[in-house]
């Protein structure tokens, strides 16, 4: 059981918008965290996450998270991720952190099924204290490819529409603040905001922003 | 070992799933082939633009033009309306410029609320016999803002109107009915469908635009109604710069100036079930026709002429044979 749940978490978490992390709280004591975020992106979303420090050459975090949006099916529409956090520089409590991650996508309207992958790569620079950070953040998350898959109703309005993949399917640059403060010895509240801007002069999203508040709870060292 | 497993998973993905590529800039594979790219469909030329276009019953009938929402729908969803034909009735359909299976345009051809009108002038005169013909409007939604900004300009040539949920008369009338009826509900699994697909697929393309237009209907559907009324393709293109045309003149919106030089009776219709709507902002809107007989149609959502169609013929036939 204890394996199912594993995996079931390792394929459930992740989610383009991205766990905080303040590296001036994590230490050898809390290498583990999880956390439960909710907020905006592409849709008001639910966010659930595990991330792990891990020891290497720079501070490394491990993250997987798992994000869905509201409505009343809550599994047909998902978003799965799966990468690291690297601190690349660090001088007077400023930081400077990149991001890479994989990206599993799922929608399911009564016209169409999306399944996508995607990745996102993002550069954090912020100043960081035991308590608290503040940091801006610049990324780009990529839709790299897309299989479409149309449903009757669909097909009842166009019959000869095709179904297969698109390659490449679109991206969003995104940018803006992020910030944490610590609570009693285990909880940090996060926030994260800012704005999206489409690839190459696309259509920008209906709604070209992004908004995220969490918690943040670090494992004590058994 | 590790990567050779996650390349095996992979490829074991795409190869369960089907395989086959689809090519946005490839017509007719997401979105239908229009006028342009389809010599078969039907079409007429005016003013310089390829429309898509059919006609039922006798041409020397009294013309009854069905003019269809948006701006960027089509008429797919009103053509219960060719069943006037039996009545004696020539039936004109036509979709708007860049919307349906009409050629397509860039932005720089939606200038004006005037384009609209002189395009609809010029379906009337291509199908026109000569001058005694009648000439009916029956629009729909923005069809019926349409409608009511040609009568208004022209009162003189329209022997009669069936307007069902014009959004409004003038742009503030048209800005309420749409935050009523469009608003966004962010708990919401139809708004979530909605908002949730910009993430896997951008463009600034007309495929691409016309295509996400489409899906998105899966979460836009009008208030009353289970699903959307059956279409070829949302001109995404001829919709944006609509609302943007009217956002940035909105004086142009202004349809109610000249009305009250159309003493016809116009048959003003709302639905049972669009709640956004309802008798009072019928009552609002339908204030500037001097003449008007409010009707309210059971059964339906906002798309009357689809899916109340049963409901609304009836009443249609009664108001035909009194205006002409």
């Amino acid at each position: 059981m204890k394996y199912l749940i594993t995996i079931f978490t390792l394929l459930i978490a992740g989610n383009a918008a991205a766990q905080n992390i303040n590296w001036s709280t994590i230490n050898d004591q809390q290498k583990t965290i999880t956390y439960l975020n909710f907020g905006y992106d592409f849709g008001a979303t639910t966010q659930i996450g595990y991330g792990k420090q891990v020891d290497g050459f720079r501070p490394m975090v491990w993250t997987v998270d798992y994000s869905f949006p509201k409505g009343k099916n809550l599994v047909d529409d998902f978003k799965v991720r799966l990468g690291g956090q690297l601190s690349i520089f660090e001088k007077n409590n400023f930081t400077l952190s990149a991001k890479v991650y994989g990206i599993f996508r799922h929608h399911q309207t009564k016209l169409v099924r999306m399944v996508n992958f995607g990745s996102e790569m993002s550069a954090i620079m912020g100043y960081y204290k035991p308590t608290w950070h503040l940091a801006g953040e610049f990324g780009f998350d990529k839709s790299i490819i897309t299989e479409l898959k149309h449903t009757e109703e669909m097909l009842r309005n166009f019959p000869s529409i095709r179904d297969g993949w698109v390659i490449p399917s679109g991206g969003h640059f995104y940018y803006g603040i992020q910030g944490s403060k610590t609570i009693g010895n285990h909880f940090e509240l996060s926030l994260r905001a800012g704005a999206t801007n489409a690839q190459n002069n696309d259509e920008n999203a209906l709604l070209p922003i992004y908004a995220q508040l969490g918690l943040v709870y670090k494992f004590p060292k058994k | 070992m590790k990567l050779r497993l996650l390349s095996l998973l992979v490829i074991a993905l795409f190869t369960f799933n089907s395989c086959e590529t689809i090519e946005f800039e490839t017509m007719g594979q997401l979105v239908p082939l229009t006028v342009t790219e389809d010599t078969s469909l039907p079409s007429i030329n005016i003013n310089g633009l390829l429309l898509h276009s059919e006609t039922y019953g006798n041409p020397t009938d009294p013309m009854v033009v069905v003019i269809h929402g948006g701006p960027g729908g089509d008429y797919r969803g009103m053509l219960n309306y060719k069943q006037l034909a039996a009545d004696n009735m020539f039936v004109v359909f036509y979709d708007q410029r860049g919307s349906g299976l009409s050629q397509r345009i860039d932005k720089s051809q939606y200038s004006a609320v005037q384009v609209f009108i002189d395009e609809l002038d010029g379906v009337i005169n291509h199908y026109r016999q000569n001058s005694n013909q009648k000439v009916v409007l029956a629009g729909h939604s923005w069809g019926a803002m349409l409608a009511t900004a040609y009568i208004n300009q022209k009162p003189n040539t329209i022997s009669g109107a069936i307007l069902s949920e014009p959004g409004g008369f003038t742009w503030q009338q048209t800005l309420d009915y749409i935050e009523r009826s469009r608003a966004l509900k962010l708990f919401d699994e139809l708004t979530n469908d909605f908002v949730y697909q910009d993430q896997f697929i951008t463009g600034s393309d007309h495929l691409t635009l016309d295509y996400k237009m489409a899906l998105s209907t899966a979460g836009d559907v009008s208030l009353g109604d289970e699903t959307s009324a059956p279409y070829w393709r949302y001109g995404s293109i001829c919709n944006i710069a609509s609302i943007e045309l009217a956002m940035d003149n909105p004086d142009q919106m202004d349809f109610t100036t000249n009305l009250s030089n159309y003493p016809t009776k116009t048959l003003f219709a709302y639905s049972e079930l669009n709640t956004a709507y309802g008798l009072g902002h019928a009552e609002l809107v339908s204030g500037a026709l001097p003449n008007v007989e409010l009707i309210k149609v059971m059964d339906t959502g906002h798309e009357i002429p689809h899916f109340g169609w049963n409901n609304f013929y009836p009443l249609i036939q009664t108001y035909l044979k009194e205006v002409l």
